[in-house]
């Protein structure tokens, strides 16, 4: 009978040892997977980072390229503050990863990753010194569709056969014409057109998947300066969701690329405090040379010539905004002109 | 009996410290893997970091020799370099993007010995990876050309 007690005592007390170890090793388990999980988490949003970390060093130091660059399965969110002027981007649900002054990229507010990659291209801004690369970014899975509308230019042509081949793109002549071709998104591209209606192949997308620009070149055509106005679907029309300016190629397909007028002015912000920071340093070096003339011969007079230019370069650094690309476009105007001038009679060139 | 159950209690002991041994030997031998694969992959990345900046500092406007907008490649233009190191000095916040924790220096070797620092944030508790380029300084007012290295000593931060 006491043996029988005792062997009780030693079952219960090897079930109760099983249970007790048989939970540690499950607790240690779990904990490896749940670590594993974050670890992937990390790495994925890492190698994003690291990915988008080489598409923005390249765009800074290569001009004129567009390339093709594979990415996880996940959305890309760009966000840039208008007021502040401060821009991040996050993967999935990772913290903002902030883009820095220098950086200025337009692109649509989600880049949708379920295409998998991402369609880059680069171009400088010319204004009319190059004062920074401004880099565009998009999926293959959004279409850009530009609308010719105004048969008497080539408008229409040019910003079509500029667009980068890699993108989803196409042209049509008339806004009734644009199709559905199933994909997630769609931006149009105007160039004329007073009342807008909502193609009626698109009527059954979302809202927010189909937006318009309207580029309305004023002086200088597409290189110029001219308006953009930004449109969001409406139901079967378009509702307008601003209007602003364009200062130059490059200006104008960041208005294309980005479908919110908050995040085309924030980023155009950017440069200007960028175009800021670099004519500083061309005044500066135009008051040395003057300093140069000014203290040797100057049969050429080449003073008088370095004065006016930086007096227009004065005037360049008071630019805040696009909003002021009229006058922009004036002092730069001037400016090639001066610097033809200069050039003409030998004497260092502003830029 | 009691014998029997004391032995077979050991033997379960004996199995489970031999089983978490491995366990343990396990663990230790992946988290070793995965930090000396970690350390390649920033040694990897520092050394991209500093030939990157070499790049930034080339692609650079404030510093670039240019006529006409037509950008002379791997030549830096005298009457920039005092105006942009002061700038970019005082504007250390909207480079460090670009040059991160380093220092840049510019060299004139041949025929004058001027030298420019452009940047200079650097951090104490990293050794610097160091990246040289041989460059051309142009005068504009004389229209002639010296010859001059570029200096960039990266200091990697380990977080």
């Amino acid at each position: 009978m006491g043996m029988d007690k005792k062997g009780v005592v030693e079952i219960q007390f090897n079930w109760i040892f099983i249970l007790i170890v048989g939970a540690i090793i499950l607790i240690f388990f779990i904990g490896l997977v749940v670590q594993q999980s974050k670890s992937a988490d990390q790495n994925i949003a890492a190698s994003v980072a690291l990915d988008m970390g080489a598409i923005f060093s390249g765009a800074q130091v290569s001009t004129n390229t567009e390339h093709m660059v594979d990415m996880p399965p996940l959305d890309l969110i760009f966000e840039c503050d208008d007021t502040t002027l401060y821009s991040s981007y996050r993967v999935k649900k990772s913290e903002d990863i902030e883009m820095g002054d220098s950086l200025i990229v337009f692109s649509p507010m989600l880049v949708s990753g379920k295409g998998r990659q991402v369609v880059t291209w680069s171009l400088p801004w010319n204004t009319p010194y190059r004062a920074t690369n401004f880099l565009y970014l998009t999926t293959p899975s959004y279409r850009y569709v530009v609308v010719r509308d105004d048969p008497d230019t080539g408008k229409a042509e040019k910003v079509y056969n500029d667009l980068p081949d890699m993108i989803t793109k196409s042209f049509k002549n008339t806004l009734a014409e644009v199709d559905d071709k199933n994909n997630r998104k769609v931006r149009i591209i105007t160039f004329s057109g007073s009342t807008i209606n909502v193609p009626p192949a698109l009527h059954s997308m979302d809202d927010k998947d189909v937006t318009l620009v309207k580029i309305q070149p004023v002086e200088g055509g597409v290189e110029g300066w001219g308006t953009a106005t930004f449109y969001e679907k409406n139901g079967t029309m378009f509702g307008e969701t601003g209007e602003t300016k364009y200062l130059g190629e490059a200006s104008m397909y960041g208005a294309i690329y980005s479908d919110s007028i908050n995040n085309y002015e924030c980023n155009m912000g950017k440069g200007y405090k960028r175009l800021k920071l670099l004519t500083e340093v061309y005044k500066e070096r135009t008051s040395g040379l003057e300093t140069y003339y000014s203290n040797n011969a100057d049969p050429q007079n080449c003073v008088g010539k370095l004065q006016t230019a930086n007096g227009i370069l004065s005037n360049i650094i008071s630019m805040t905004n696009v909003r002021q690309a009229e006058s922009h476009y004036a002092q730069m105007v001037q400016l090639e002109d001066e610097n033809k001038n200069i050039q003409r009679y030998s004497c260092p060139v502003v830029y | 009996m009691e014998r029997k159950a004391q032995i077979r209690m050991g033997e379960t002991i004996a199995v489970l410290i031999i089983f978490f041994f491995l366990l343990i030997f396990g663990v230790i031998f992946y988290t070793n893997v995965k930090i000396s694969k970690q350390y390649s992959t920033n040694e990897e990345y520092f050394q991209q970091q500093s030939i990157k900046i070499s790049q930034m500092v080339s692609f650079l406007p404030e510093l670039q020799c240019s006529s006409e907008n037509i950008i002379d490649d791997n030549c830096y233009d005298k009457y920039k370099l005092g105006p942009a190191s002061t700038h970019i000095i005082d504007n250390a916040n909207f480079y460090f993007p670009f040059f991160s924790y380093s220092e840049i220096v510019i060299d004139e070797i041949y025929p004058g010995t001027d030298s420019w620092v452009l940047y200079n944030h650097t951090l104490n508790r990293s050794y610097p990876m160091f990246t040289y380029v041989p460059i051309s300084l142009y005068e504009p007012t004389t229209k002639e050309y010296s010859f001059g290295v570029l200096s960039i000593s990266y200091y990697p931060y380990y977080g």
